[in-house]
């Protein structure tokens, strides 16, 4: 390992110099490397590496020597010499005007464009260094290209005085054998081909005849796969000879078709053609997505969205204005939802944590960790029930619905924290069965008016209150006779709907006895009184019995 | 030249090839890569009598000689209607001032040898004078609709009588978005006859989309011409070639000159070309395209007469003969039947259909092109032609698409320029004849040998 990576730095080294590392680095870079390492052979090659890579001899000139100066300056006494050379790089000074001793001329010199198909010679003024000087005044000579064939120019026929030029040996820069340097951006679409063996077995389809997949390939190729042109200048005449006696209308239908259209049929071919070359198993993940794209395109839902498009794109100026102010409104719900969000998530991200660290004594609800990890697991059920906007709709959430009121607003926000944060946290959920649900005592909270995590305790403390205090003693009055307890232990959904339909009971039997305050003040233990005390105590039992179990 | 030439930045490669853009007033040559054609003659030519049937150029055409008549080898519709005349026409623009006749050497040119038979003529030369373009490349541009007749004559022209060994037929439009930079554009093109709107979509033109009508240039001198005999008094338009001697008047004076008279006149098309450099004069100094955005509440042209009242002070003008005035709410109604029927000079007798007007016009170009091109078409407006030059027309061009898509980027690139705008198809042409990518595109003669002139609709499209 250390020895590659020095290897690497030792070849690096001869065309480098230390300044141009930061200062700490270029103590090290000095420093002698360690015996062990033959680092010489890496940093010059030798000459049998260089015969292998077919290098030639190493040419003198570049390898530069340290000047004496150099080597001193690097040598110090009781050190090793490094092994490679170090040379600080030369002041730079301001480039001097390069006067080469070349004659240069501009010359017109014919060429072949390889990218034609026909051997085309055209003429253009290149740079050509003549080897020797030109003794004569320039002349019109045009030499003849080293890859021309055969066909001299004319002005070379004209002018019959220029041997002297001429046999010089005339060099173009670019030289002229290489290729066209235009040919590059010689690009071509490629339309999916297919055999007629293929077209017959894969291809066939009721709207469409050969001829005329034949035409919208042609054209694809002809537009480079542009779709506007190739919409525009789709002209197909069907072959099949259009009887005297029927309307034009019939044949002209066919020559017309939408941008949709010939997409929809042109992705066909393709992915089908696709498939057929590599099966989708075999495809590459790039490959598979392309061939993914062509099958799921829709040219309905492309029309469509054309429609909507151009009705957005004629809306008029009071529309807009009125959709800018919408948006504004929309973006500071959400700039503050997210705000929200964040700090949801710091909570979160607490709770969870806690609740790992916890797993050793769970086993009870009774932290808040617990609950609240439930809530969001109930909450993130119920909300992949309920059927979803997929996420791009999502963005352009119609304003009203968030912004309806803050309470909605936060469980909203909840709600999508918990699907949002479920990619990440989601495995460490247990999806539970409606049996261990029922043992853990989960339960989906139907309808909520408060916001964020309520304990069902909270709800038993809360029925025992009345509109006014006298009341809420009274009914802590008859809960204290039928021996319910003032905090109830095991606040489980059993025991809370007991106990709810309990207070309901004893509301009731306050309600009764405030008509006739007098009469059961006076005489206790009235029929109706009784059997509503009977009625009750037999419910409170039950709800202590279910307490107990 | 010794400093060495940079790697290949821009794709330019110059072969020497020459550019033609033909137009229905001025035609338009030079060569490949420059900035402005070197050749810039009127597309009008003189007959004068058999003998002479083509006076070409501006000194012939401007001179008074009797019996001449000014003819235009174009149709109204921007397209070649005479090609014999048209090629004559093309053939003295190119090598008047381009090529020139083939210079041959000094020593064998005849010049310098004493004179021994004086018939002696070098059947060289002669040869290739008859081929113009015997070795430069001719690329030439076409308005968009041009049939696929005209098309094929246009390369025989190029190969057959001119010998060049490369052609090419550029679309116009494409070239005017060229010239501008831009693959894909919405151009508006404002010529002398025409005005046409069209798409170009990545260097190709969408046929479908365009959109042409004749309310251009000499519609509007037309329309100035009713304007002029319907004021009180009516305005004289006298040409310069018929006045002798003017004075001073004051404004709304009648004309104080001695006008010349000729004992053979030329024809009536003459003294029309003469009104028309008056009348081409009086649009590019006093023109104006009404801007409705200039009011608080975007009024129409008829309904600031107020407004122009009390902020407009009108433009002097003095004609050929001395008379001069001030224009003021005339000044902008010669052209404002290019974008409202009802508000152009005269619509009982001259009546504007409404699908001709430059708002209509556009209106069907987009709504022929793809939804999703649009934006990007709305976004690159190129405005193009020599009647766009007349004062506020990119602001109203603007103005009206802005009005027709509220909710789009509209942006006008309108070369600043008088020479660019006149001659942009030309320059988008020169660009793309000098372009090392698009020496592959032309028809060379062996091309066109083997295959025919129908080779033309398939290479240039
Ligand atoms: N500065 C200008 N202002 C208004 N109109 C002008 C101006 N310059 C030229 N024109 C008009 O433009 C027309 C010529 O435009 P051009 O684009 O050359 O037409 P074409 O291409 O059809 O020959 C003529 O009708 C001329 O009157």
């Amino acid at each position: 390992m250390a020895r590659a990576h020095d290897c690497q730095e030792t070849v690096n080294l001869s065309t480098w110099n230390p300044q141009s590392l930061p200062r700490h680095r270029r103590a090290e870079a000095v420093r002698p490397s360690p015996p062990h390492l033959p680092v010489a052979t890496f940093a010059r090659p030798s000459r049998e590496v260089r015969d292998m890579l077919g290098l030639g001899p190493a040419d003198q000139a570049q390898q530069k020597r340290p000047s004496k100066k150099a080597k001193a300056a690097t040598k110090r006494p009781g050190e090793r010499q490094p092994p490679i050379p170090i040379v600080a790089a030369p002041k730079q000074y301001k480039a001097k005007l390069q006067k080469s001793n070349e004659n240069v001329r501009w010359r017109e010199t014919s060429f072949v464009n390889p990218a034609r198909r026909d051997a085309l010679q055209l003429k253009h003024w290149v740079r050509t260094i003549l080897d020797a000087p030109a003794v004569q005044p320039p002349t019109q000579t045009i030499p003849a290209p080293p890859t021309g064939e055969g066909e001299k120019p004319e002005a070379e026929q004209d002018t019959s005085e220029t041997p002297a030029i001429t046999t010089h040996d005339a060099k173009p820069t670019p030289p002229q054998t290489d290729e066209y340097r235009f040919t590059q951006y010689n690009l071509q679409a490629d339309p999916p081909k297919y055999t007629d063996e293929e077209y017959s077995t894969h291809l066939v389809n009721s709207r469409w005849s050969r001829e005329e997949t034949d035409y919208l390939m042609e054209l694809y190729k002809d537009f480079y796969g542009k779709w506007p042109l190739i919409v525009d200048r789709w002209e197909f005449q069907p072959v099949t000879k259009v009887e005297p006696g029927t309307s034009e209308s019939e044949s002209l239908q066919s020559a017309s078709r939408s941008m949709e259209d010939l997409k929809s049929r042109f992705y066909e071919i393709s992915a089908k053609i696709m498939a057929v070359r590599t099966p989708v198993s075999n495809m590459t993940a790039a490959e598979f997505e392309d061939h993914e794209k062509m099958i799921k395109f829709n040219p309905e839902a492309e029309a469509k969205r054309k429609r909507a498009a151009d009705t957005l794109q004629h809306r008029s100026a009071e529309d807009r204005k009125e959709e800018e102010y919408l948006v504004a409104e929309l973006r500071r719900i959400w700039n503050h939802q997210d705000r929200f969000a964040a700090q949801l998530k710091e909570l979160r991200e607490r709770l969870d944590h806690s609740l790992t660290d916890d797993k050793g004594q769970a086993g009870s609800f009774s932290t808040h960790a617990e609950i609240f990890a439930l809530y969001q697991k109930v909450v993130a059920n119920h909300d992949k029930n309920r059927k979803r906007r997929p996420d791009g709709s999502g963005n352009t959430a119609s304003p009203a619905n968030a912004a309806s009121g803050r309470g909605n607003e936060n469980a909203a926000q909840l709600k999508r924290q918990s699907t949002g944060g479920q990619g990440a946290s989601g495995p460490s959920h247990r999806q539970l069965g409606p049996r261990q649900e029922q043992r853990f005592g989960v339960t989906t909270v139907q309808e909520r008016n408060t916001p964020g995590v309520a304990f069902r305790s909270d709800k038993l403390a809360k029925i025992r209150q009345a509109k006014s205090q006298a009341q809420t003693k009274k009914i802590a009055d008859v809960l204290a006779e039928l021996g319910v307890p003032e905090v109830i232990q095991m606040p489980t959904d059993s025991v809370t709907v007991a106990m709810e339909s309990l207070v309901a009971k004893v509301h009731l039997l306050l309600e009764a006895r405030k008509d006739d305050t007098p009469d059961i003040s006076s005489r206790p233990g009235t029929r109706n009184g009784k059997r509503s005390a009977s009625e009750l105590s037999e419910s409170s039992n039950t709800a202590t019995k279910r307490q107990r179990k | 030249m010794s400093v060495p030439p940079l790697q290949p930045e821009y794709g330019a490669d110059e072969i020497g090839a020459i550019v033609l853009d033909p137009g229905y007033s001025v035609t338009r040559a030079g060569f490949a890569g420059e900035d402005v054609p070197k050749s810039v003659i009127p597309s009008y030519y003189g007959h004068l009598s058999d003998e002479k049937p083509f006076l070409f150029d501006d000194n012939a055409i401007n001179n008074p000689l009797p019996g001449l008549d000014i003819r235009n080898p174009m149709a109204s519709d921007s397209t070649v209607e005479d090609w014999d005349t048209a090629s004559k026409l093309w053939e003295y623009a190119i090598t008047s001032r381009l090529t020139g006749p083939k210079q041959a050497s000094a020593l064998r040119n005849g010049l310098n040898d004493p004179p021994q038979n004086g018939e002696d003529v070098d059947m060289d030369d002669v040869e290739n004078n008859e081929a113009p373009l015997s070795e430069k490349p001719l690329l030439m541009t076409e308005p968009g609709w041009n049939s696929a007749k005209n098309r094929e004559k246009s390369i025989e022209l190029a190969m057959e009588s001119w010998g060049a060994p490369a052609f090419y037929l550029a679309r116009s439009p494409v070239m005017n978005s060229f010239a501008s930079g831009r693959p894909t554009a919405l151009v508006v093109d404002i010529g002398a006859s025409t005005t046409s709107v069209s798409c170009v979509h990545d260097g190709l033109l969408l046929k479908k989309c365009t959109q042409k009508s004749s309310l251009a240039g000499n519609w509007v001198s037309d329309q100035l011409r009713l304007i002029f005999n319907a004021a009180q008094p009516p305005v004289p338009l006298t040409p310069h070639y018929l006045v002798a001697a003017k004075q001073q008047v004051d404004a709304g004076e009648s004309a104080k000159a001695t006008l010349r008279s000729f004992a053979a006149p030329p024809l009536a098309s003459f003294r029309r070309l003469q009104e028309e450099r008056v009348l081409t004069e009086f649009k590019e100094t006093c023109v104006q395209v009404w801007n409705p955005a200039r009011t608080p509440n975007n009024a129409s042209l008829a309904n600031s007469a107020d407004y122009l009242k009390t902020n407009d002070v009108g433009k002097p003008f003095e004609f050929p003969d001395g008379y001069n005035n001030v224009f003021a709410a005339d000044r902008y109604r010669a052209v404002e039947g290019l974008f409202d029927p009802a508000a152009s000079a005269d619509p009982a007798a001259a009546p504007v259909q409404k699908s001709d007007t430059l708002p209509a016009l556009l209106a069907a170009a987009l709504a022929a092109a793809d939804v999703d091109l649009r934006p990007l078409l709305l976004a690159n407006v190129v405005v193009a032609g020599g009647s766009s030059l007349i004062y506020g027309l990119t602001d109203r061009v603007s103005y009206e698409l802005a009005a027709m898509y509220p909710s789009s980027r509209v942006r006008i690139v309108a070369p600043g320029m008088t020479v660019e705008r006149k001659y942009a198809a030309w320059i988008g042409g020169s660009i793309l004849a000098s372009l090392g990518s698009f020496h592959q595109m032309w028809i060379s003669k062996k091309e066109y040998e083997e295959n025919g002139a129908a080779l033309v609709e398939k290479r240039c499209k």
